[in-house]
């Protein structure tokens, strides 16, 4: 049965979608009913996607197939069908070469199973060949010639190395951070000592320095005391005459007689008595003639530092004392309570008036 | 979308694979879970299923299947035959009234008729009942279709335009070289020419291939036709194995 004109018209607007819905159905009870006129049909399509893809529809009829068949994932598919299809009867229609082939014999031995040239093919994971194995090439060609445990060794070595590789770098790093803390700590232990010698180099500057006051003002008393013994002795000098008494009477804790040289003419005494401690606020000093009366009392003395002792100071006359021995008691005094005895001392005078 | 009900999608017409694709989403995100009630409307004609595992719909026995292929025809094999044609027609008559559900909606159709042959109805011209059965499936498919035509036609239309193109490197031009050798030389020869050329040239070539074969234009279309859908199924199929 022949198709005439005004059926193909009718068949293609129906596909487009444009039909009259009284005209579209009469067509669909048509090939509903006829074989023949639903593979009529059918070829309209196969006519109409190949006018698509030559562009032989108008922009109109490329939009409306687009829109009511394009989208269909079977018409889809059909048109790239028909794309390569042009693309092959347009190969096949190249110009005959030298050889006189026809388009339809060249195709035909293009076709046909013959080696192809690896330079004009585009690389592929693999190629089908005509007999249905697989060629691979480059590098996979090397692990497609492996037998299935070597393969499998191959991806275990991999897999062990990938697994080695990171619990190295994480050591790595762990080993990196933990030399960063150390680095730190000991900038840190440097700064400390740098600072410990600072201050102990300025802790023994001062000492030095105190130690060197202390041999001076040493100097100073003991030049003094040799130019009092020797003013006492010429009766010319009237410096004050020092006496130092520790507790027990000794003047020094190595010395074991306390005497002092009582001089022609009267002179001050310094009276310097060495404390073991100072615990109370002010003290009492009395002075006393052995089997005689009280030579002077002093109350509301402080103690004071001389070099490195504890010191109560007082002066008296060298006129009141006699030639004898004497005895010097400290109270401590802290009110309200009783004057407590602290230390006593001893001594004896010699020479001078009687 | 997610919290759209199956009933609530039948009424209202959310119900394409698009926003099917939607609420599968939504489910698998635990945005709302996807409701698995049955729709008590499903029964009725005139109510399109979701989708075609409701637990109430009429589900097709075989011993409905042979009531249909025995309308068809009392040979078994014509009838297989007539059905699979039947079948075809139904399908491509739902896609060229702009039905991309073609599958889905045939089963529906189908069924329907089974159904009836089932509980006994007597049909006289089984083509023209199911013809019109399907029609009223479309009408059914097409209402819901129409309530979100908007949304739906621009995404459909800009998707579909811009896969159409085929580059070189695609994998069907080499599938079509082995699909094209595989034919026989008459065959392939008849293709070849029949699709070379343009226009006029064309169809001079064509008037020529039809006498050089000793049969009818018309024939040859059809013989041109057949080898081009011989051609189509074996690319799919090469096509399929080799992305496999």
């Amino acid at each position: 049965m022949a198709l005439d004109t005004d059926r193909a018209n009718l068949t293609r607007q129906y596909l487009l979608g444009v039909l009259p819905p009284e005209d579209a159905a009469r067509l669909e009870e048509d090939f509903f009913a006829d074989h023949e006129v639903f593979q009529e049909i059918e070829i309209a399509e196969d006519d109409l996607v190949d006018a698509y893809v030559r562009g032989e529809l108008s922009e109109n009829e490329c939009r409306q197939l687009e829109r009511n068949l394009g989208r269909l994932p079977r018409v889809a598919e059909r048109i790239k069908f028909a794309k390569v299809l042009e693309r092959a009867t347009r190969i096949a229609s190249q110009p005959t070469d030298a050889a006189g082939l026809d388009s339809a014999n060249k195709l035909a031995s293009v076709t046909e199973v013959a080696p192809k040239d690896d330079t004009s093919e585009p690389e592929h994971l693999f190629s089908v060949k005509r007999d249905g194995k697989k060629d691979y090439r480059g590098w996979k060609a090397l692990f497609a010639s492996w037998s299935v445990p070597q393969r499998i060794g191959a991806l275990a070595s991999a897999a062990v190395l990938v697994i080695a590789g990171s619990f190295l770098s994480l050591d790595w790093m762990r080993l990196r951070g933990e030399t960063q803390r150390l680095i730190a700590e000991r900038n840190e232990l440097q700064r400390r000592n740098e600072a410990i010698a600072s201050s102990t180099e300025d802790e023994r500057r001062r000492l030095a320095f105190e130690k060197k006051n202390a041999d001076a003002e040493n100097e100073t008393l003991k030049r003094q005391l040799e130019e009092a013994r020797n003013s006492s002795q010429v009766g010319t000098a009237l410096s004050p005459i020092l006496l130092f008494l520790y507790p027990g009477g000794s003047r020094s804790p190595e010395d074991t007689e306390s005497d002092l040289t009582l001089p022609a003419r009267p002179t001050t005494v310094n009276l310097h008595l060495a404390l073991e401690a100072d615990n109370y606020p002010k003290y009492t000093v009395l002075i006393k003639r052995v089997g005689g009366p009280k030579v002077i009392e002093r109350s509301g003395l402080r103690s004071s530092k001389d070099k490195s002792n504890i010191v109560l100071k007082l002066q008296l006359s060298s006129s009141l004392l006699r030639l004898g021995y004497y005895t010097v008691t400290v109270s401590g005094l802290r009110p309200p309570d009783e004057p407590v005895l602290v230390a006593s001392y001893s001594f004896r005078t010699i020479g001078g008036a009687d | 979308m997610a919290i759209i009900s199956r009933h609530t999608r039948l009424t209202h017409g959310y119900n394409t694979p698009f926003f099917d694709s939607l609420v599968d989403v939504a489910s698998f995100l635990a945005l709302q879970p996807t409701e698995e009630k049955p729709d008590p409307d499903q029964e009725a004609e005139g109510s399109i299923p979701s989708d075609s595992s409701s637990t109430q719909e009429w589900k097709p026995t075989p011993e409905a299947f042979d009531k249909l292929l025995d309308a068809l025809s009392p040979d078994r094999d014509k009838a297989a035959e007539e059905y699979e044609i039947l079948r075809r027609k139904l399908h491509r008559f739902l896609e060229w009234r702009g039905c991309d559900e073609g599958d889905r909606l045939t089963d529906i159709a189908f069924d329907r008729v089974m159904k009836k042959l089932d509980e006994g109805k007597s049909i006289s011209n089984l083509t023209a009942y199911i013809y019109t059965v399907a029609k009223y499936v479309l009408m059914e498919w097409l209402k819901l279709r129409d309530q979100t035509s908007s949304f739906t036609e621009t995404i459909v239309t800009v998707v579909e335009a811009a896969q159409l193109d085929v580059e070189e490197d695609d994998p069907r031009i080499r599938c079509f070289d082995e699909c094209l050798a595989a034919l026989s030389s008459e065959d392939r020869e008849v293709v070849l020419e029949y699709y070379t050329a343009e226009k006029r040239e064309k169809i001079e070539r064509r008037i020529r291939l039809a006498a050089k074969l000793g049969i009818s234009q018309n024939a040859l279309r059809i013989r041109v036709h057949r080898i081009r859908r011989d051609l189509e199924i074996c690319v799919k199929r090469y096509l399929g194995a080799t992305v496999t």
